[in-house]
C-alpha cells in the first residue's frame, strides 16, 4: 500500500515535469517527419525547445489589456499537464479513481476552451472566426472520445482508466472496442488540432486564428500548452485504445515509444492532406460519430 | 503567316467598319489599318458607347484595355482615349480612338456596358484627368489618398521626378459592410498574398457576402519612366522587371509593340528563341502557382514537390540566358541569346525530367479526393462573367472560353508549332487548376518543336536591322499569352528615341476584377484565399503606374511606437 502511495506522490510530482519537459520534442519530431516526406532536410529534433526559448525572449506586444488574456495560456498549460497526471501507463495509473477518464477529457476540453477564449479576447476578426471553428470541432470530437470511453467502460464495468486497459488486456479485443479504437484514431488528427483539421489556426486563411494576437512569452506558453496537449492525446490514444500491458518499469519507455509512433504517423498523415473546410470537417467527424454510435450499440448488446 | 488568315482579316475589317458606320452614320467614323490585324476607328466622344456597343454586343468582341494618351504637344492636340477590343476568332484587334479636348477632357464611361473596363477608366481619371462620365465607382484607384486633386502624373507637363506633398489627413473611403456583417481584412499584408493588396471580405460568420478591393499600394512609376526618360532599348530592362515571375512576357510584348510601330521584321531564328524562352517561363510559372495553391490549402507536400520539379527549369533558364529570372534576352528587333546545337541536348534532358515529374504529380493530385473537394464548385466564374470582366488566360479558359493569344493573334513562332488550347468548362478553381496542369505539358511539346525547328532554321542574324531613329508618332500593339493570360502593351513612338506613351495591361489587371464575381453566395472564408489564388494574381504586374507610395488605407493611424507603448502599458496593468 505504501508503495502505491509513494508511486502516486512520485507520479504527481515527477509526471507533469516529465510531460512538460518532453512535450516540445513532438514538435521537432513532427516537423522532421513532414520535412522528410516533402523532400526537405527539416529542422533539428530539438526545434520545439529552441522555438520556445526564442519566443520566451521576445518583447511581448498585447492586443488587449484585460486580466483574462494573459492568464489563458497558463490555464491551458496547467490543464493539459493535469490531464497528463491521469494517464495510464501499461495498465497502471497511480492517481486512478472512478471516472478519471471523463475528468481527463474535461481537462483536455478546458485547454480547447481556453484556446477559443483566447481567440475571442483579442478582438481580431481572425481570432473570432478561429474561436468559432475551435468550438465547433471541440463539440464534434469530444463526444467521440467520451463515447469511446463509454464503450470500454460498458465492457469492463468500470470508468477507471487503469482497469479499462487491464480488462482489454485480459479479455482481448471485441467488435465494439475495435470500432471505438478506429473512431478515436480517425478523429485523432482533429483532437490533436492538426491538418486537415487545424482550422482554428489555419495560417493561410486566418493568419494564426485563435493565436493571432499572441506573441513573445504568451505565445511560447501557448505553444507549450499545445505540445503538452499533443503528448497527452497521443498517449491517451496509444495506451487506452492500443493497450500493451507490461510491468511499470518497462511501461514508461514502452508508452513513450508508442506515443512517438502514433504521433509520427499522425504527422505523416497530416503531411499528405489538404486542409478541410469547416463543413467538410463537420462531415468527416459526423461519419466518425456514426461509427462510435455503432460501437456503443455493439457494446450494449455485448459484442 | 498563312494566306487564309490574312484574307480573313481583310474581309472582317471592312465588315467591322461597316457595322460601326451603320450604327453611327458613315461620316462619323474614320477608319485606318495601321498594321495587319489592326483596325483603328476614330469616333467622337458622344459616340463612344454606341460604337463600343456595336463591337462588344453586336460583333462579340472582347474588351482588352483602355489607354489614355496626352497628345497636347502633337499636331492633333488634346487628349485621346483608346478603347481596345479584340475579335479573337478573326485575329483582329480593334481600337476605338476618341479625341478629347485639351481642357476638361471627358467622355461617357463604357463600364456600364463592359464591367471589365472599370479599372482602366478609373485609372484614366486618376492619371490623365480624363473623366469617364457615369462610371459607377467615383473613388480613386491608383493615386494615393492624399495626392493633391487636379494633378495627374501621366500628363506630359508633370515631371517624372516631381513629388507633390501629400495631404496626411486624407483617408480612403472603404465600402461599408452590409449591416450585421463583420469585415475580415485580407491584407494589405496577408500571408498567402505575398504582395501588398487589401481585400476587405464581408462575412456573416463563415459565409462571405461581399468584398471590396484596395490595391495599388506599391507603385513604381514604371510607365512614367518609360514615357519620359528611358530610350527604346532601356525600357526593355524595365519592362522585364514589371514582374518577378514572368518578366519575359512583358519585354517580348513591349518589343513586339515597338517592332510593329517601326515596321521591323524579326528574324525567324529569333522568333523561335523567343517562343522557347516564353514557354520555359510558362512552365516554371505554372509549377510555381501549383506550389502556392497547395500551400494555400495547407497542403505543403504539393508546394515542395512542385517547386522541386520547377528547379531544373530554373537551372535551364540560367544555362540558356545567364539568369534564373529576368532572362534579358529580348532586344527591339530580335533576341540577344541563342540556343546553339551544343546546348539543345541539355534542354531536352530537362524537358524529359519535368514532363515525367508533372505527369506523376498531376496523377497524384487528380486522385486526391479531399483536394478536389476543396477546389470543385468553388470560385465559380460563369463564361458570361468572364467575358464581361475581360478575364484572360487560365481564368477565362477555366470557364470554357477558348482564348489564347498564341493561337488567336500569333506572334513569335507560334504559327509554326502545333499545340492544343486547353480549356475546361467547370468554371471553378478545379477547372483553372486543370487548365494550368494541361498547359504545362503542352508547353513542353512546344519547346520540343522549337528545338526541332531551330535545328532546321537557317543560320543568320538574331536581330533585325534597326534604323538609327524610329519613326515618331506611330502606334504599335504587342500581346503575349503570359502564364496568367494576355499581356498587352501599347506603344506610341516619340521623338526622343523613346516611347511617347507606353501602356501596360497585365493579365492580373483584368483577372483580379473577376475575383469578386467568383465569391458567389455560399462561399466560405476558407474558400477566399484559394479563389483569389486561382487567378494566379500578380500584384506587381498590376501596380506599375504611380510616382508616390500610398500613405495608408487605414481609417485610424497609429505609429509603431504608439502601438507598442499601448500594448506594453496593457501588460503592466495586468
Amino acid at each position: 500500500m505504501s508503495a502505491g502511495i509513494w508511486g502516486a506522490v512520485l507520479w504527481a510530482l515527477g509526471g507533469p515535469v516529465l510531460l512538460l519537459a518532453l512535450a516540445p520534442f513532438l514538435d521537432g519530431l513532427g516537423r522532421r517527419v513532414r520535412a522528410r516526406l516533402q523532400s526537405r532536410r527539416g529542422p533539428p529534433l530539438a526545434q520545439g525547445w529552441i522555438d520556445l526559448a526564442k519566443l520566451a525572449g521576445r518583447v511581448e506586444v498585447r492586443a488587449s489589456a484585460d486580466r483574462l488574456t494573459p492568464a489563458l495560456p497558463w490555464v491551458a498549460l496547467a490543464s493539459a499537464a493535469a490531464a497528463g497526471l491521469l494517464l495510464p501507463v501499461a495498465g497502471h495509473a497511480p492517481l486512478a479513481f472512478a471516472g478519471d477518464g471523463l475528468v481527463l477529457i474535461y481537462l483536455l476540453g478546458l485547454s480547447s476552451a481556453c484556446l477559443a477564449l483566447a481567440g475571442l479576447s483579442g478582438g481580431s476578426p481572425y481570432g473570432f472566426l478561429g474561436a468559432g471553428r475551435e468550438l465547433v470541432l471541440l463539440f464534434l470530437v469530444e463526444p467521440v472520445v467520451a463515447c469511446a470511453f463509454f464503450v470500454l467502460a460498458l465492457k469492463a464495468g468500470t470508468f477507471r482508466l487503469d482497469q479499462l486497459v487491464l480488462w482489454q488486456a485480459t479479455h482481448g479485443p471485441s467488435v465494439s472496442s475495435v470500432l471505438a479504437a478506429v473512431a478515436v484514431l480517425t478523429a485523432l488528427l482533429a483532437y490533436l488540432g492538426k491538418l486537415p483539421f487545424d482550422l482554428s489556426e489555419a495560417e493561410q486563411e486566418l493568419t494564426g486564428g485563435v493565436l493571432v494576437e499572441y506573441g513573445g512569452r504568451s505565445l511560447a506558453l501557448w505553444r507549450w500548452a499545445l505540445f503538452t496537449r499533443w503528448l497527452v492525446v497521443a498517449w491517451l490514444a496509444a495506451e487506452v485504445f492500443l493497450p500493451t500491458p507490461a510491468p511499470l518499469a518497462l511501461g514508461v519507455p514502452l508508452a513513450l515509444g508508442k506515443v512517438l509512433v502514433v504521433f509520427g504517423l499522425a504527422a505523416a498523415a497530416e503531411t499528405l492532406m489538404a486542409r478541410l473546410r469547416l463543413d467538410q470537417a463537420r462531415g468527416v467527424l459526423t461519419q466518425v460519430a456514426f461509427l462510435i454510435v455503432f460501437a456503443v450499440t455493439f457494446a450494449l448488446i455485448g459484442a | 503567316m498563312s494566306a487564309p488568315v490574312a484574307e480573313a482579316r481583310h474581309a472582317r475589317t471592312a465588315e467591322v467598319t461597316g457595322a460601326v458606320r451603320g450604327a453611327l452614320g458613315r461620316d462619323r467614323v474614320a477608319a485606318a489599318e495601321p498594321a495587319p490585324g489592326r483596325l483603328v476607328l476614330e469616333v467622337a466622344p458622344a459616340d463612344t458607347v454606341a460604337a463600343a456597343r456595336v463591337l462588344y454586343e453586336g460583333l462579340g468582341a472582347r474588351y482588352v484595355v483602355s489607354v489614355g494618351v496626352d497628345r497636347r504637344a502633337h499636331p492633333c492636340g488634346g487628349f485621346q482615349a483608346l478603347h481596345v477590343f479584340a475579335l479573337d476568332a478573326d485575329h483582329l484587334r480593334v481600337a476605338l480612338r476618341v479625341p478629347l479636348p485639351a481642357e476638361a477632357p471627358r467622355l461617357p464611361s463604357i463600364t456600364p456596358l463592359v464591367r471589365g473596363a472599370a479599372w482602366a477608366e478609373q485609372e484614366m481619371r486618376d492619371l490623365f484627368g480624363i473623366e469617364p462620365e457615369g462610371h459607377p465607382d467615383p473613388r480613386r484607384l491608383v493615386l494615393p489618398d492624399g495626392f493633391p486633386a487636379g494633378l495627374h502624373p501621366l500628363r506630359k507637363d508633370f515631371p517624372y521626378d516631381f513629388k507633390p506633398p501629400l495631404d496626411a489627413e486624407a483617408r480612403f473611403e472603404p465600402r461599408e459592410a452590409p449591416p450585421g456583417n463583420t469585415v475580415l481584412p485580407l491584407g494589405p499584408f496577408f500571408p498567402v498574398l505575398e504582395e501588398p493588396s487589401q481585400w476587405r471580405v464581408f462575412a456573416d460568420g463563415e459565409l462571405v457576402v461581399g468584398a471590396d478591393y484596395r490595391g495599388f499600394f506599391n507603385h513604381r512609376a514604371i510607365e512614367k519612366l518609360g514615357d519620359s526618360v528611358l530610350s527604346y532599348q532601356q525600357v526593355i530592362s524595365l519592362a522585364e522587371r514589371i514582374c518577378g515571375i514572368c518578366g519575359c512576357v512583358h519585354s517580348t510584348s513591349y518589343c513586339q509593340a515597338v517592332e510593329e510601330a517601326a515596321g521591323l521584321a524579326v528574324p525567324p531564328r529569333a522568333r523561335l528563341v523567343r517562343t522557347l524562352v516564353l514557354e520555359l517561363e510558362r512552365v516554371q510559372s505554372h509549377l510555381l502557382w501549383l506550389g502556392i495553391a497547395g500551400h494555400i490549402l495547407g497542403f505543403d507536400w504539393v508546394f515542395m514537390q512542385s517547386w522541386k520539379l520547377r528547379e531544373p527549369l530554373m537551372w535551364l533558364a540560367e544555362f540558356l540566358t545567364g539568369s534564373r529570372k529576368h532572362f534579358a534576352c529580348n532586344v527591339v528587333g530580335g533576341v540577344a541569346c541563342d540556343v546553339p546545337p551544343a546546348k539543345r541536348g541539355r534542354v531536352r534532358e530537362a524537358l524529359a525530367t519535368v514532363e515525367c515529374g508533372t505527369v506523376a504529380l498531376v496523377g497524384a493530385l487528380r486522385g486526391d479526393d479531399a483536394l478536389v473537394a476543396r477546389l470543385k464548385g468553388v470560385g465559380v466564374l460563369t463564361p458570361g462573367e468572364a467575358r464581361a470582366l475581360g478575364a484572360v488566360g487560365p481564368t477565362a479558359r477555366g470557364s470554357g472560353l477558348p482564348l489564347d493569344v498564341r493561337r488567336d493573334h500569333p506572334y513569335a513562332a507560334y504559327d509554326l508549332v502545333r499545340f492544343d488550347v486547353v480549356t475546361h468548362d467547370g468554371c471553378d478553381n478545379w477547372s483553372r487548376t486543370l487548365v494550368r496542369l494541361g498547359e504545362t505539358l503542352e508547353s513542353v511539346k512546344i519547346m520540343r518543336q522549337c528545338l526541332d525547328l531551330l535545328a532546321e532554321a537557317p543560320s543568320g542574324p538574331l536581330v533585325a536591322e534597326v534604323p538609327e531613329s524610329l519613326p515618331a508618332l506611330r502606334e504599335g500593339m504587342g500581346a503575349v499569352e503570359a502564364p496568367r493570360g494576355e499581356v498587352f502593351h501599347y506603344v506610341l513612338t516619340g521623338t526622343r528615341n523613346g516611347p511617347d506613351r507606353w501602356r501596360v495591361r497585365a493579365p492580373s489587371y483584368q483577372n483580379l476584377q473577376s475575383v469578386p464575381a467568383m465569391l458567389k453566395p455560399g462561399t466560405t472564408i476558407a474558400d477566399v484565399p484559394i479563389t483569389l489564388g486561382s487567378v494566379d494574381p500578380c500584384f506587381s504586374c498590376t501596380e506599375r503606374l504611380e510616382v508616390i507610395q500610398a500613405a495608408t488605407g487605414e481609417r485610424r493611424v497609429w505609429t509603431r511606437e504608439e502601438l507598442a507603448k499601448r500594448s506594453r502599458a496593457g501588460k503592466e496593468g495586468a
